[in-house]
């Protein structure tokens, strides 16, 4: 197989997530866009339509691989299986970053197919700390962890969300990647201060932001990722950028999923306010 | 890890596939103004399950057609309830619901729709399933005039044979709307079914007899010579040639013979 074209040690500037309602408008007017994001867990199927087209778009932009079924936070042995094929899938692909959630998704076998926050103990932490290492040793690379958006506390928690979060990425060495939409999410759902959640987290370990929609619930708010980024979490984002800098951010889109160029325009604001701040700090 | 992680996340989890221990949510779960302990956990319960319904919808479209869209949300809580997902992997959600559908009273008299779930389960198996090189023409054509014999055959990944007992091929494509909706005789007689990949194409199509028994005859690969004695005591020499050709052209049937 021949090489990728792209081979890079990280990226810049707004990307997209690639969904295959885009593949044929990506491939056919390969678009100005500096990097996509594939979700891991579309391409760990050994053939089909779905893994040529991802390679097919390889041979254009930079890909980095978010995936959902790690389960970081999980009890149950890593699953050996996901872990072989998700190598498999990054000697192919060959991403900048892999990522996943600082969360569980399975307990005694029975799978939920979701992302379930953990309890923010001592306890917890050392668990998916160690997790992490795991990964991070059978994969033979960093990984980068991202915030969940969450509905549901626990009382056993013995510290906040973006104390564990740092923790977790202090102790086990391992990238950060910042949900904003997620961050703004959960705060609302939990009454929790969006900026202090900012501010708690370790600039220096953050590769990546992450910008999506939600549904108002009424009584609380839902991460859809189907929705335009709210004017809230643009705001929220502008904070993000002030502390971090222009870091590399995507616009995720994954139910009622418009068209491309609808993508692209959330793109491009996401891009005009990293100049924003670069031009600032210039 | 303490024992405290572990018990709270066997409550989490028994609290996605059933309610009947919501109220002991109050007891980890700690509670809002807002929203109660059980809302905070049914939020979850209700992502969980909109989430694997969602996967059988994707999988299963010609029995959505079939059913209609609210009898089909039934069928599907129903399922997730019975059976919780065991996979990381989405794409493995579903394998139980022709045996599911078969055993639903509700949908008794409906015996042909396990076939019809069936196809789709295959159809959707062949979608992910592994690459395999088509067989070269010339390649071919050499092969079957000098080594036939000797060449190793196998049922392509991802290929696979639905019997049945019912007009399978006419109500599948009527449910997955591939012809005009017409009216389908389900005293018309059994068909059985192919399915498989041509490229990145999942193919169906009607299997005769002498397609079932390459199918079985290769299901696990062999050397064709140790197959034709089998396939020579139901057909005759050109039937066995031409449906072997046929086969592989079509590529449902293959070989790994580098050299064939």
């Amino acid at each position: 197989m021949a090489a990728p074209r792209h081979i890079l040690s990280s990226v810049s500037g707004a990307g997209i997530g690639l969904r295959s309602a885009h593949y044929e408008a990506i491939l056919d007017e390969i678009p100005d866009i500096p990097w996509l994001e594939a979700l891991t867990d579309n391409y760990l199927n050994p053939g089909g339509r779905p893994l040529a087209m991802l390679m097919a778009v390889r041979e254009h932009y930079p890909l980095t691989l978010h995936g959902v079924g790690m389960s970081l936070g999980g009890i149950d042995p890593l699953d050996a299986s996901y872990f072989k094929a998700l190598r498999g899938l990054i000697d192919r692909v060959a991403p900048v970053y892999v990522s996943d959630h600082l969360c569980w998704t399975h307990h005694a076998g029975v799978h939920s197919n979701d992302l379930l926050p953990m309890p923010y103990t001592e306890d917890a932490l050392r668990h998916v700390t160690e997790r992490i290492r795991q990964v991070q040793e059978t994969l033979g690379r960093e990984i980068l962890i991202e915030n969940v958006s969450s509905y549901l506390s626990y009382q056993a928690s013995e510290m906040s969300e973006a104390e564990f979060l740092a923790e977790v990425v202090q102790q086990a060495g391992c990238g950060l990647l910042c949900d904003v939409n997620n961050i703004y999410v959960s705060a609302h759902n939990h009454g929790d201060d969006p900026l202090a959640y900012l501010d708690c987290l370790p600039k220096e370990a953050i590769r990546e932001l992450h910008l999506a929609g939600f549904a108002d619930q009424g009584d609380f708010l839902l991460d859809t990722h189907g929705a335009a980024v709210h004017e809230e979490v643009w705001q929220l984002y502008q904070e993000a950028l002030a502390r971090f800098g222009p870091v590399p951010t995507l616009i995720e889109w994954d139910t009622d999923i418009p068209e491309l160029s609808v993508l692209l325009a959330e793109r491009e604001k996401a891009a005009s306010l990293m100049r924003e701040v670069d031009e600032q700090a210039a | 890890m303490s024992r405290q992680l572990e018990q709270t996340y066997a409550a989490f989890m028994r609290g996605m596939y059933d309610s009947v221990d919501d109220a002991q949510a109050e007891k980890w779960v700690l509670s809002t103004h807002k929203r109660s302990a059980t809302d905070q956990l049914s939020t979850y319960r209700g992502s969980v399950h909109a989430g694997l319904q969602k996967a059988l919808a994707d999988i299963y479209p010609a029995i959505i057609n079939g059913l209609g869209e609210g009898n089909f949300r039934r069928l599907a809580m129903d399922y997730v309830n019975a059976h919780p997902s065991t996979s990381s992997n989405l794409d493995d959600y579903g394998a139980y619901l022709p045996a599911f559908i078969n055993q639903h009273p509700a949908l008794s008299e409906l015996a042909y729709l396990k076939y019809v779930a069936r196809l789709d389960w295959a159809w959707h198996r062949a979608f992910h399933a592994e690459d395999s090189a088509p067989l070269n023409a010339a390649l071919l054509a050499e092969g079957l005039q000098q080594n036939m014999e000797n060449m190793p055959l196998a049922v392509a990944p991802g290929c696979e044979l639905i019997t049945s007992d019912v007009p399978l091929y006419d109500i599948w494509r009527m449910n997955r709307n591939l012809i005009v909706e017409q009216q389908i005789d389900l005293q018309a007689g059994a068909q059985s079914c192919l399915v498989w990949r041509l490229g990145f194409e999942v193919c169906v199509g009607l299997a005769d007899p002498m397609d079932q028994a390459i199918y079985s005859a290769f299901k696990k690969e062999a050397r064709c010579g140790t197959k034709t004695p089998e396939l020579l005591s139901k057909f005759d020499q050109e039937q066995v040639a031409a449906g072997l050709v046929k086969a592989l052209s079509h590529q449902w049937l293959i070989s790994h013979d580098k050299h064939a």
